[in-house]
């Protein structure tokens, strides 16, 4: 990242506080989202979200597995992020794992909800075949190609595109199966089944600048903060994670105030980046 | 090398007129050969507009009428890679950079303009990193403070040397720099900040050596760095412009940086500076220090975005284009947030083809 001088440091700051930044954004609007889907044909689903300058991708595998013992009703997701080199040149060989882990363990958090899978903005119970015997093991797989700032909003919104995106092949399962064995499955090749992404939540990160909030800073901006909280909200307005980075220690009332106003502009986000999922997905459609 | 050889013969050639390179999304296929582009992952450059159907038109035919009304001479002179460059096989030419002889025929190795002077032909890459000129103006950010000079990074290959012997020094009298100045240059530069200086001559190892002995050189605060391609900023009589309606220094340095910031009196800098610079130390948490006025930072704003937007459709950043774009934007009353959306895009690149159309009127 390159440095900022004194005086850049002071305008950008002043710029925060007077509700103008360095592009004319005020504090709470966020940059221009743009959405693509089916980037990756070999994926059972994906999407490239490009928030201003930081551009991610996911992508979306579904695998046959066994579920675990303790859940054998519910099928697993893991989610992982990966920072290529061409963002950051910090980020070659293992200078990225760092960020890496953050992001992976932020988003797991939010998206896929307690151990018992309960609250998953995903419902892991949709995802089992045959109960105790096999499930659909879904990889989803996040990639930073170009970081600018944001990277949780723009990861968090990828991974709901992509599970838009997303289609399961239909399985029929032979139907004299004993209890012991595994049992033959069909794949398809031809009928798919849609994800219900409407419960998918999604990530606000406000950067705390001096006394006052930013939604979506850019690298710039980020340099600059003094602590940042991304919340999580979804549709319903309920909040499904909370993870705070940043030094500095904050006061309770500035968290809640932080929470009002994540969950003040979600709701705008939400609709925005539903309409834009569905566009991406009508223009991929017409291609 | 080939540019050095280029301003060492004394020869300018006459560049073409801006060449519109721009991403469409959504696949469509431009027609004419100067809308293709070379895989560009640069921050600036890589957005692509989602325009609608009716927004694409209109911008294919801006550009149309564009690269119609562009000096014929030039009208194929840009290339992508693996084309043929017209050349007249009979008369004996020289190959320059970016290009190369395949199967018996001339062909680009870079996506660019063909340029010729008299007996040399070569490409010149648009995405090439800035190419220095002596007496360019530069605005560069400082990486390292050496021994009796600074390092700045500029956007080239390495990065350029200001010494301190090219500083005017705060008393203002000529005199030898002692150990005690060598000790200071901290209080005039340190690291990261940014400098205005002047390209003074290439050193023997091809590294750059700069100059910032005038009053307008110097250290800039108060205003925000903006980077694009070095290839649209052309050099022209004046790099520095003073905007006194808006009282705003606007600085387009040829490497591709330019600064916009808050007007400041061309001043014996160096004084007031070391003052600033102890008062900065002390107050380190700048609640002290003003910010800038809120019209001010607008019209900052407003002029940074109109460089933008011009940067993605490709023109070439000068004085009289910038205005025209932040008046047409005052006047249809957008807002600056939203001079970055598509529409705004493609009613600049509308005007631009417009007042070029009516300019070439003019001249016949």
């Amino acid at each position: 990242m390159v440095g900022l001088s004194v005086g850049e440091k002071h305008f950008i700051q002043g710029g925060i506080a007077q509700d103008l930044r360095s592009d004319g954004r005020k504090t709470l609007t966020y940059r221009p989202i743009y959405v693509e889907t089916g980037v990756i044909p070999q994926a059972h689903g994906s999407a490239r979200v490009r928030l201003g300058a930081t551009d991610v991708i996911a992508s979306v595998k579904a695998e046959l597995g066994k579920p675990s013992a303790l859940q054998p009703d519910k099928g697993n997701i893991a989610i992982y992020v990966d920072c290529s080199p061409t963002a950051a040149p910090m980020f070659e060989g293992r200078g990225g794992e760092e960020l890496s882990t953050e992001l992976s363990v932020a988003l797991q958090r939010c998206l896929l909800g307690g151990k018992s899978g309960a609250g998953a903005g995903i419902d892991p119970t949709s995802l089992v075949v045959v109960e105790g015997k096999v499930c659909w093991d879904l990889y989803i797989d996040g990639l930073v190609i170009s970081s600018d700032g944001n990277l949780l909003d723009a990861l968090a919104a990828a991974i709901k595109a992509a599970l838009s995106n997303t289609g399961i092949p239909k399985v029929d399962v032979a139907a004299d199966a004993t209890s012991d064995e595994q049992p033959e499955v069909n794949i398809s090749d031809e009928e798919f089944l849609q994800f219900d992404t409407s419960g998918i939540p999604v990530i606000v990160t406000l950067t705390k600048v001096g006394r006052h909030y930013i939604v979506d800073a850019t690298s710039e901006e980020e340099s600059q903060m003094s602590s940042a909280v991304s919340i999580s909200v979804n549709r319903k307005g309920h909040i499904c994670g909370l993870t705070k980075r940043g030094g500095v220690g904050l006061d309770p009332s500035i968290i809640l105030d932080m929470i009002s106003v994540a969950k003040h502009v979600s709701e705008q986000l939400i609709n925005k980046l539903d309409s834009e999922i569905a566009a991406a997905e009508a223009s991929e459609e017409e291609s | 090398m080939g540019g050095n050889l280029i301003a060492a013969l004394g020869f300018r050639v006459s560049s073409s007129s801006s060449l519109p390179f721009f991403c469409f999304t959504g696949g469509v296929t431009p027609k004419s050969s100067l809308c293709r582009v070379a895989d560009n992952k640069d921050k600036m450059r890589g957005l692509k507009l989602p325009l609608s159907q009716t927004q694409r038109v209109r911008l294919q035919r801006a550009f149309e009428k564009l690269q119609s009304l562009s000096a014929k001479a030039n009208s194929d002179a840009s290339v992508t890679v693996a084309d043929a460059i017209p050349v007249n096989y009979e008369d004996a030419f020289l190959k320059g950079y970016g290009t190369t002889d395949l199967n018996g025929e001339l062909v680009a190795t870079v996506c660019g303009v063909v340029e010729r002077v008299n007996k040399l032909v070569y490409v010149r890459a648009l995405r090439a990193r800035y190419k220095p000129e002596v007496g360019d103006v530069v605005v560069g950010r400082v990486v390292e403070v050496a021994q009796k000079r600074w390092r700045l990074e500029i956007n080239f290959s390495q990065d350029a040397v200001l010494m301190l012997s090219s500083m005017n020094m705060p008393d203002g009298i000529q005199r030898r720099r002692t150990a005690l100045d060598e000790l200071n240059m901290r209080s005039i530069f340190e690291e990261n900040d940014i400098v205005c200086a002047e390209v003074r001559n290439f050193q023997h190892d091809g590294s750059l050596q700069l100059q910032a002995r005038s009053q307008k050189y110097g250290k800039l605060e108060k205003g925000q760095l903006l980077i694009i391609d070095p290839y649209l900023v052309r050099k022209s009589k004046q790099h520095f412009h003073h905007l006194e309606q808006f009282g705003i220094d606007l600085i387009l340095g040829r490497n591709g940086y330019i600064w916009i910031g808050e007007h400041v009196e061309a001043r014996d800098s160096m004084v007031i500076d070391q003052a600033k610079s102890i008062d900065q130390s002390t107050v380190v948490e700048g609640i002290n220090r003003a910010y800038t006025p809120l019209e001010m930072r607008q019209n900052i704003c407003r002029i940074a975005n109109a460089i933008r937007v011009l940067t993605i459709l490709g023109f070439n950043v000068d004085l009289n284009l910038i205005m025209e774009t932040v008046e047409l934007s005052s006047s249809l009353k957008i807002d600056i947030h939203d001079m970055l959306g598509s529409e705004f895009h493609v009613l600049v690149a509308e005007m631009e083809a417009e007042r070029r159309s009516l300019t070439t009127k003019r001249k016949r």
